[in-house]
């Protein structure tokens, strides 16, 4: 783990604040011109959304060919079942929850794969550089960083689907356990256990990162 | 770190509630003096701390470009599924009519082939009586001779 943290003490310690920013919420009118099957609207919630979900799914998969098939299969479910689509939460969230059961049934799929075949995906295979570096950052800070994103990658390889789901919404998209608990239809005190597992096992695999 | 402290409610997995912010008030309180007490509690507290805050978020740059591209693929698809839904469903429905006419339908209405299945039993028994097949000759012969006396 890099040491670009300076030591806090516990007393100036803040939690974080759990927040799952959405951005380009489709509001009713775009709903409407979605449902009436208006040229260019669905294109238009695509352009707004991509980026986002993609980054999710590529969070939760860790490879960007399959991350790009899971947002879209996520749009494709969308635009099947946007006649069923009562509103109850955003399009956006909607398609959030979507993509991420999506990578969780890819992750299974692919474990069992793995398992069936005895194939150990290796290292090569991981997306390499395509994760944005610090411009500003040294050649030797883009470097170490570059080889601690490939080792976590590596070590969210080793976790279940759903302890990687949970860490991977609840640390790096800053959702609420709650909304995860929602998202994945299960109790919180569950989401609470895969989350601690999880942190738990990539202590362990990234113990040589640390400085000390 | 043990697992349970005997002198409050400091857990392992309680200090990564923690710094998600995922204690309620009562509990958060409560870890906070603990942790302002036991040493090496207050410790791993900051390994824990530093170990989430070093994790990188891995982030894909999509520019203009690819997002065009990706939309266009995802646009692509759904026409191909538009284009393909009435093909599709007319074979389905095909498919469906035939099996709900031969489920629906008797062997015994069937002209020959329903009881095709029946005809092929019984020729399997019949084939038990081909070794008598030289009786069967001699009984011909046996017959016209009959016939000719």
């Amino acid at each position: 783990m890099t040491s670009r943290v300076a030591p806090i003490v516990v007393d100036e310690f803040v939690p974080r604040e759990a927040s799952l920013v959405l951005q380009n919420d489709a509001d009713e009118g775009l709903l409407e011109l979605l449902r009436a099957g208006h040229p260019g609207a669905f294109e238009q919630l695509v352009a707004s959304q991509a980026s986002r979900l993609i980054n999710l799914a590529y969070r939760l998969v860790g490879n960007r060919a399959e991350a790009e098939e899971i947002a879209q299969e996520g749009f494709l479910r969308l635009h099947r079942s946007l006649h069923r689509f009562r509103g109850e939460c955003s399009l956006s969230s909607y398609l959030y929850r979507i993509v991420t059961r999506l990578a969780i049934d890819h992750l299974r799929r692919e474990r069992l794969r793995r398992k069936v075949f005895f194939f150990r995906r290796q290292n090569e295979d991981l997306d390499p550089v395509e994760m944005a570096a610090d411009a500003a950052a040294s050649p030797r800070d883009r470097l170490q960083a570059q080889e601690t994103g490939r080792r976590l990658q590596v070590a969210l390889g080793g976790l279940s689907a759903r302890q990687r789901t949970v860490f991977v919404l609840r640390h790096q998209e800053g959702m609420a356990l709650k909304e995860i608990a929602e998202t994945l239809g299960l109790e919180e005190g569950t989401v609470k256990v895969h989350l601690h597992r999880a942190v738990k096992a990539l202590r362990v695999a990234l113990e040589d990162l640390r400085e000390e | 770190m043990k697992k349970k402290m005997a002198t409050g409610s400091c857990d392992s997995q309680a200090l990564s509630l923690y710094y998600y912010g995922e204690l309620d008030g009562t509990q958060r309180k409560s870890l906070e003096r603990h942790l302002q007490s036991c040493g090496s509690c207050a410790r791993e507290w900051q390994r824990l701390k530093r170990d989430l805050d070093g994790l990188e978020t891995p982030t894909l740059k999509l520019d203009a470009v690819a997002t065009r591209r990706f939309a266009a693929r995802v646009a692509e698809r759904i026409c191909r599924r538009k284009r393909s839904a009435p093909w599709l469903w007319g074979a389905v429905a095909t498919a469906g009519v035939i099996l709900f006419l031969a489920l629906l339908v008797p062997p015994a209405m069937l002209p020959e082939g329903g009881r095709r299945a029946t005809t092929d039993v019984a020729m399997v028994r019949d084939m038990e009586l081909l070794q008598y097949l030289d009786l069967l000759r001699d009984l011909d012969l046996l017959q016209g001779s009959e016939g000719q006396g």
